[in-house]
């Protein structure tokens, strides 16, 4: 009895978390589109994660940062425009066929013609074939979030699937689903939001331990009460309550991310009105921060930092200029612009007489009640224009709109964010909105993209920081958290450095289901 | 006889021109545009400029409209702008889960409806029948997601007897889609069986009033079969209003698939409007219209040929 209690004892803790044959159910919001590189949903990073069990890139994230994948090791000229790559052997596609040099080669160049939907990847010149297992990326310009942004971003595609293939997005059939990746799909059904991935026995890193994940849609209201169901072993939430409540359950356990997901006001440069630095800079004194950070994520997130990057990350600098709460300073600088109260009805009015109105376009009404509260206490006549998130993305893409209120993942990882975000060319359509041009934004967003030295780097992005914090193209309100509540004896997720691929707090990391590799 | 069917069948073509019409516009007066939607806006300028071309973006709406009509009369409804699936194809995968929450409800409601309607209107006035009446009042007017939430609550959490969410998990199994699909049934069963009722009790109370009725119990007919020849009277109308009352139930059904994650064509329209998704938007009214023009006609029809006064 003794004996077979220890053998027990002994094959759990041989047979890694998640070993066994019931599927993993994950929940998730929506449908995310067929997963192949070009018909993935890019609404959400839900498509755009789901890609990586199917597919490989070069490298890959773990707990600790870039690890070798598909490459197994690399090196950068000293320019930082050419990337040699040293392929793994023996990895194969799902159909058996050995992924080579050429199979790269033919995805960076195909995805010149048919872009991949999560990454711009303009920068890459050309991609030789050195031999079988080394590839040559060169780029058109040292660009430093190479390894991060594309290396590990950027699916590997079999060349022998999508060669003749001239509109991709219409091939949408189980057969092209052909990766490299630690699972195969086996089912797809987009009325039901509904996909099957069943183990790859060949994976290069051996075979996955969880055999089966199963994605479904739950509502996003109803995501807990479908875990404490047992409908699915892993879903997720904004709300921190979730920690308390699932406190002390035999089972079911609740994973925080880092605050990866960032909730700003996006500030229109070419408005009149908020055109102006010192409007703006008003505003920062005007709204309450740290109120407002605590108010909506109820104590969860961490109050926005005007140098956009998030306290705590890496990249984050406090060298940067500080807005303190203090809607007096706030009324000063309103007065300084021409704006005071002529006629004692409790509102700014400008020279001419015509009230201050502020409107803050927003999808999300509570969310921005506290900031227009804050407004109104200076004298702003502030208001909330509520549209769907479409209209959102419209009015911004087409400058209509003075302030802005958007939340969007992706304040993590890489800091080349600090660039895409206001240069318009981030892939998020949610971090959209805003084109600053100064030149010295222009010069720091620049050199920190280009530096090839980490030191170097490093001193441009906080540079940009500073920047960024002196000329207020945005006001970070807060970060938040993701909460992912999950079944402990199905899974155990992890949450990956600055986020998978870039910034993404989301936790289905490929190498959770994978035996020993954390 | 005839001039009735001539006037049904001009109404017919004229409800259909005016769907294909406002088809055409509805998705185009939305504030917004496919390209700068969050799901296309991230695509680099080489993706936008296929995509405008390919599906006449930007290009003079009489351009779109031409287009647009021939492609409907080849019974080619495009391909969704954002899954890039045909969108026939697309709605027909959400087709049958709506005709099954649609038909179940409608069917049970207007039973329902017309038992209750008929034993209030053979009560005659009352105190039972005032209560009754508050009542059916109190909850046709709830809207649909309230109701939905707190059938929610009480089945899925509190007795935990339901599955929450409207989609079952494949393979399906006739009780697994049964068990999801009993509480989207229920929500819109019972938020239409009070109109139901009402109609019915008014029908059927008037036809009781009726001076033949008289005749037909002094012939010593039991209580149900005074009814059932008052029934007879009353069901050529029932059914038109019925029929008047599936575009509602229609309408009810997309906030229900909406709050239950039900995988309807009420689901599919949130997110194609969401996604500025031209074409799905176009397939799902264009059908949704079809459907619930077909059935009015046909239970005109049926009305018709029930009604010995117009047969």
């Amino acid at each position: 009895m003794v004996r077979a209690g220890v053998f027990l004892l002994l094959l759990a803790l041989v047979v890694p978390a998640g070993g066994q044959e019931a599927p993993v159910r994950i929940a998730w919001w929506t449908d995310v589109g067929f997963p192949t590189p070009f018909a993935f949903s890019t609404v959400g990073p839900g498509g755009v994660v789901r890609l990586t069990l199917l597919y490989d890139s070069l490298l890959w994230k773990d707990d600790r940062g870039l690890i070798p994948w598909l490459a197994e090791s690399w090196r950068t000229s000293p320019g930082g425009t050419r990337y040699v790559f040293r392929l793994r052997r023996r990895v194969v596609w799902h159909d058996g066929r050995p992924l080579t040099a050429r199979d790269v080669r033919f995805s960076f160049a195909y995805f010149r013609r048919h872009p991949f939907r999560w990454v711009d990847l303009s920068v890459v010149q050309a991609v030789e074939v050195q031999d079988r297992d080394t590839v040559v990326v060169q780029l058109a310009r040292p660009f430093a979030p190479f390894l991060e942004n594309v290396a590990a971003v950027v699916p590997v595609i079999p060349e022998h699937v999508w060669r003749g293939v001239d509109t991709p997005e219409h091939l949408q059939d189980l057969v092209v689903t052909v990766g490299s990746g630690p699972y195969r799909l086996a089912e797809y059904r987009p009325e039901l939001g509904f996909y099957r991935f069943v183990a790859f026995d060949g994976y290069f890193r051996g075979r996955p331990g969880v055999r089966e994940i199963q994605y479904v849609v739950v509502p996003t209201a109803r995501q807990v009460l479908a875990v404490q169901s047992g409908e699915v072993d892993l879903a997720m939430t904004t709300a921190p309550e979730v920690q308390d409540l699932f406190r002390g359950h035999p089972s079911l356990r609740v994973l925080a991310t880092e605050p990866l997901s960032v909730a700003r006001l996006v500030f229109n440069l070419e408005h009149p009105l908020t055109g102006r630095k010192l409007f703006r800079q008003a505003v920062a004194h005007a709204v309450d921060v740290q109120g407002v950070a605590a108010l909506v994520t109820r104590g969860s997130g961490v109050p926005g930092n005007p140098g956009v990057v998030r306290p705590g990350d890496p990249w984050y600098t406090p060298q940067v200029r500080r807005y303190a709460f203090d809607p007096v300073r706030a009324r000063w600088l309103l007065r300084f612009l021409g704006y005071e109260d002529r006629d004692g009805d409790g509102f700014l009015e400008g020279p001419d007489g015509t009230r201050l109105v502020v409107e803050v376009v927003t999808s999300a009404a509570r969310e921005t009640e506290p900031v227009l509260r804050s407004l109104a206490q200076v004298g702003m006549d502030a208001r909330a224009r509520v549209v769907d998130p479409a209209t959102r993305a419209q009015l911004a893409a087409e400058g209509r709109f003075a302030v802005l209120y958007t939340t969007h993942v992706g304040a993590g990882g890489d800091p080349d964010y600090l660039r895409t975000w206001f240069s318009g060319e981030d892939a998020n359509a949610f971090a959209a909105g805003t084109v600053l041009r100064t030149p010295e934004f222009q010069r720091w967003a620049r050199l920190q993209a280009e530096a090839v030295d980490p030191a170097h780097r490093r001193r441009a992005v906080y540079q940009l920081q500073r920047v960024l914090s002196e000329e207020l193209p945005t006001l970070v309100l807060f970060y938040r958290p993701f909460y992912w509540m999950y079944d402990s004896r199905k899974l155990r997720p992890w949450n990956t450095r600055g986020g998978l691929l870039n910034g993404i707090p989301l936790v289905e990391n490929k190498l959770v289901f994978l035996p020993g590799s954390r | 006889m005839r001039a009735g069917w001539g006037a049904a069948a001009a109404r017919w073509l004229l409800l259909g021109v005016g769907v294909v019409l406002a088809n055409f516009a509805l998705p185009r007066l939305l504030p917004g545009s496919p390209l700068t939607a969050p799901e296309l806006a991230p695509l680099p300028a080489v993706a936008h400029q296929r995509i405008r071309a390919e599906y006449l973006l930007g290009r003079p709406w009489t351009e779109q409209f031409v287009h647009y009509l021939g492609s409907v009369a080849r019974g080619d409804l495009g391909r969704s702008l954002v899954s890039f699936r045909p969108v026939t194809q697309v709605v027909g995968e959400r087709l049958p889960w709506t005709l099954l929450l649609v038909s179940t409800s409608w069917t049970a409601a207007a039973v329902l409806g017309a038992v209750l309607g008929t034993l209030s209107a053979a009560k005659g006035q009352g105190r039972w029948t005032s209560a009754w009446l508050s009542a059916a009042v109190l909850i046709g007017s709830l809207p649909e997601f309230l109701l939905a939430g707190l059938l929610i609550l009480t089945f899925s959490v509190w007795l935990a007897l339901l599955p929450a969410s409207g989609a079952p998990v494949p393979p399906h199994s006739w009780d697994q889609v049964a068990r999801h699909v009993f509480l989207p049934v229920v929500t819109l069963t019972v938020s239409a069986t009070p109109a139901f009722a009402l109609v019915s009790r008014d029908l059927v109370g008037a036809v009781l009033r009726e001076p033949f009725l008289l005749t037909v119990r002094a012939k010593g007919a039991s209580s149900w079969g005074v009814l059932r020849h008052a029934w007879r009277c009353a069901l050529p109308s029932f059914l038109t209003l019925a029929g008047l009352r599936l575009a509602g139930l229609v309408t009810g059904a997309a906030a229900v698939e909406r709050v239950f994650g039900y995988p309807g064509l009420g689901s599919l329209l949130f997110d194609a409007v969401l996604q500025r998704d031209y074409p799905v938007i176009q397939g799902v009214f264009l059908l949704g219209s079809v459907l619930v023009l077909t059935a009015s006609t046909l239970l005109e029809v049926v009305a018709r040929w029930l009604d010995p006064r117009v047969r």
